[in-house]
């Protein structure tokens, strides 16, 4: 299959052709990012994913806003194993759980990247999970290095650097679509993090310094760029390769998001479903 | 034998979980208990985590984790009863599809009885693990270490040798 205008200057090789061409023929949608509770991004996954897996939305990439400070749990994470929640209580610190596995991540609104991509299932049919994830985020990695970020992707999902790791990504499947959404550092309050997260023992250093704190790359420390045009220039790098139409919530959207936030994931039995 | 896994990822992993140290990160569940430096762990060269168990319960739970080399933390939660396991929770960083096959995990160890081995544990997990269920990360193996972990740990006053 030929493309049109905008060939790359590199000969592709077959395997990454077909990997370009899986992100083809589809009408992405931009949601850009306007900061909203961290609850309220917890249920927005989840409609979208649903929405886009009944073909009532088009694939979608959505840039998100933080309003609060939050830490966010991973599906099948335990509160009491990853939190301080005293500290996190102390400190305004909301934690909050998301559909998919993975990590806890401490969020602070300015100081995290993060967007979600929801896609049909049939888009990596053929692909094992752990490919899946890197062929989700291989267009952040390219922009990344455009930018002058040494970056790359580590199995299973992290996006890392020669200066430490930027980010990390998670997916969730059901109804046909995946969600795959990713959180990229872009400064890290390491002293807040050290107290509202239990990092494991092993991860500090008898020198005093966290050695979590050495592995961590946020991109501030790698380019003058601001997290503003960072998020610009990652939105142009996806339209430029898979075409982007400005789009936002409906309010229908917007009102099934909210009615999850009070049914299930502002509730105390999916918050502390693992306690 | 081991069933067949899609990616060579985890393979990679179940070798290494088979052949090279089983680690496991100490992680402090007394929530009061402030993170501890200069805590008496074992340094280990940069490239490598330094682990060491520690397996607090709280009142009589248990706990054990297994980290997977290049791969996700699981933990285990649960009492003892009768020498068989009770109220069981298994937690991590991991990744599973779907994710409603938590519950198949969990009730794999419910009732286990202490006595089984560590591959005898992971026999079961493995069995409960549904057909088309991915476990990212982490592995029946994985599990089967955790728990014995926290078995072990518990029979011991000091730190487990990891």
């Amino acid at each position: 299959m030929t493309t049109a205008s905008g060939v790359r200057a590199a000969e592709p090789t077959p395997g990454a052709r077909s990997d370009v061409e899986r992100w083809r023929g589809y009408d992405w949608r931009l949601i850009p990012g306007v900061p909203r509770a961290p609850l309220m991004n917890m249920a927005l996954d989840e409609v979208l994913t649903l929405r886009v897996g009944r073909g009532e939305r088009p694939p979608t990439l959505r840039i998100w806003g933080w309003s609060d400070p939050c830490i966010v749990l991973g599906r099948f994470q335990s509160v009491r194993n990853e939190v301080n929640a005293a500290a996190a209580a102390e400190h305004g610190v909301e934690i909050v759980r998301r559909v998919s596995g993975g990590g806890a991540m401490f969020i602070e609104p300015e100081g995290a990247i993060t967007y979600s991509i929801y896609a049909p299932e049939a888009m990596v049919a053929g692909l094992t999970f752990p490919e899946s994830y890197a062929f989700f985020d291989a267009w952040v990695v390219e922009v990344l290095r455009e930018l002058g970020v040494d970056a790359w992707y580590a199995p299973l999902n992290d996006i890392t650097s020669t200066g430490g790791k930027v980010g990390g990504a998670a997916q969730a499947r059901r109804g046909g679509a995946v969600l795959h959404h990713t959180t990229m550092a872009y400064q890290m309050n390491i002293p807040l993090m050290l107290q509202v997260l239990r990092i494991g023992q092993e991860k500090l250093s008898d020198k005093g310094m966290s050695s979590a704190e050495k592995r961590v790359g946020p991109l501030r420390q790698q380019t003058d760029l601001p997290h503003d045009t960072i998020i610009a220039r990652m939105v142009d790098g996806f339209r430029s390769r898979y075409g982007l139409t400005p789009d936002d919530v409906t309010a229908d959207e917007l009102a099934a998001a909210e009615r999850l936030v009070r049914e299930r994931f502002g509730t105390r039995a999916w918050i502390h479903f693992l306690p | 034998m081991l069933r067949p896994v899609a990616d060579s990822g985890a393979a990679m992993e179940k070798q290494a979980a088979r052949v090279g140290a089983r680690r496991c990160r100490a992680r402090p569940t007394n929530r009061d208990v402030p993170v501890a430096r200069g805590a008496p762990q074992a340094a280990t060269p940069t490239n490598e985590e330094p682990f060491a168990t520690i397996s607090e319960g709280n009142q009589s739970r248990m706990h054990g984790e297994y980290k997977t080399p290049n791969g996700k933390l699981i933990a285990v939660d649960f009492e003892v009863e009768n020498d068989k396991l009770k109220d069981v929770m298994i937690s991590g960083d991991f990744f599973l599809y779907p994710e409603e096959a938590l519950t198949d995990l969990t009730d794999a160890l419910e009732g286990l009885a202490v006595e089984l081995s560590e591959s005898e544990i992971s026999e079961r997990v493995r069995m409960a693990l549904p057909r088309d269920a991915e476990l990212l990360g982490s592995s029946p193996e994985a599990i089967g270490a955790a728990v014995r972990r926290a078995l072990a740990a518990d029979e011991e006053t000091g730190d487990d040798d990891g």
